[in-house]
């Protein structure tokens, strides 16, 4: 059995897939979950339906906004790359990147820095006490 | 200059460990078509796009794929963090013990250690866009392999979701790539009063940065 029988995506397509002019995208956390901001690029592999991470601490949860606000802003950064003068895409770039710095002053109040940028008010050094990406948050 | 931030682009937590997986996933990691080698050659390539559109796109692409070096070096430690000695050596990986013990060392899923020849620059910015393109393909297809090899959700997660952001890279390097193609054609509208043959000819490299 190889790998191609399973192949549902369309060759041609893929190759041809313009960013439309009037654009749909997916919010915030729909886009993390699949990787993908612009409902027109998304491709599905076989059946593969993308699924929610299972976030088990309220410090995951919080993260989780964060990040998929990030990705979000992200997603419409290499878009604004080629389209700089699209204002709509860049305000909503902007509305993303407020909302995500209100969210990380809560999270790093609570959990410790994410960047030694924001360290100013701390009282003590947490960089070195708060979890590294590749380890477990504390349940 | 780069700063770090204290988070990974898609969370991974990955319960059960699996060192079979860990020895496939490491080519995504330091193979021809891994992450690592994505993240330099855009790195390396962006300094000599045409344009300020190319700059931005390959700094920000490269800055992104450094992002999944970091995802594809946490699946692979969550993955071999509480194997014992024994499960190492069933699963084939003590010749990486004997070297590297548990930690991570960017090879191939064969072996073959991670080289800068996968940097592949020409300095023809259509060349090294269409090579670009390729790379994306390419790691979006050994992702399809490597979900293929497993049946753990918590790691079939992040690699749908690391497959997805090479068909947002590719279309983004091929909207670059026919923006710079048309520029090309324009240029040859412009010296077509010539004896060249017009479909046999790149009016680049020097002159390509007087284009714009």
């Amino acid at each position: 059995m190889n790998n191609y029988q399973y192949v549902n995506y369309d060759w041609y397509n893929m190759n041809r897939m313009y960013q439309p002019n009037n654009l749909s995208l997916y919010n915030p956390e729909e886009a993390i979950i699949r990787g993908n901001l612009f409902k027109d690029l998304y491709k599905d592999y076989k059946d593969y339906k993308p699924r929610k991470p299972q976030l088990r601490t309220e410090q995951e949860r919080k993260l989780f906004e964060i990040q998929s606000l990030c990705f979000a802003a992200h997603e419409l950064n290499l878009y604004l790359d080629l389209h700089p003068e699209d204002q709509s895409m860049l305000r909503l770039m902007n509305d993303y990147i407020i909302k995500k710095d209100q969210l990380v002053k809560d999270y790093e109040n609570k959990y410790g820095p994410l960047t030694l940028n924001s360290t100013g008010n701390q009282t003590s050094f947490n960089w070195v006490n708060n979890t590294w990406p590749w380890e477990e948050y504390n349940v | 200059m780069f700063k770090y931030e204290k988070q990974l682009q898609y969370p991974i937590n990955i319960k059960k460990k699996d060192l079979r997986m860990a020895k496939y996933l490491v080519t995504q990691y330091g193979g021809s078509n891994g992450e690592l080698a994505a993240a330099l050659r855009y790195l390396n390539q962006r300094l000599t796009m045409p344009d300020n559109k190319g700059k931005a796109l390959l700094n920000d692409i490269g800055t992104e794929e450094l992002g999944h070096v970091e995802m594809l070096e946490t699946m692979i430690y969550q993955l071999m963090k509480d194997a014992t000695l024994e499960e190492i050596k069933e699963a084939g990986l003590d010749t990486h013990y004997a070297e590297h013990a548990k930690s991570l060392f960017p090879t191939d899923a064969n072996g073959v250690p991670f080289t800068v020849a996968y940097f592949a620059s020409t300095g023809d910015p259509l060349a090294d866009i269409q090579e670009d393109m390729a790379a994306e393909q390419k790691a979006r297809a050994v992702y399809e392999n490597l979900i293929d090899l497993t049946t753990d959700p918590d790691v079939i997660e992040p690699l749908l979701f690391l497959r997805q952001r090479e068909i947002v890279h590719f279309n983004r390097f091929k909207e670059l790539f026919e923006y710079y193609e048309k520029k090309q054609n324009t240029k040859k509208e412009i010296i077509n009063d010539n004896d060249l043959n017009m479909n046999n000819f790149y009016p680049f490299n020097q002159n390509f940065n007087n284009m714009f």
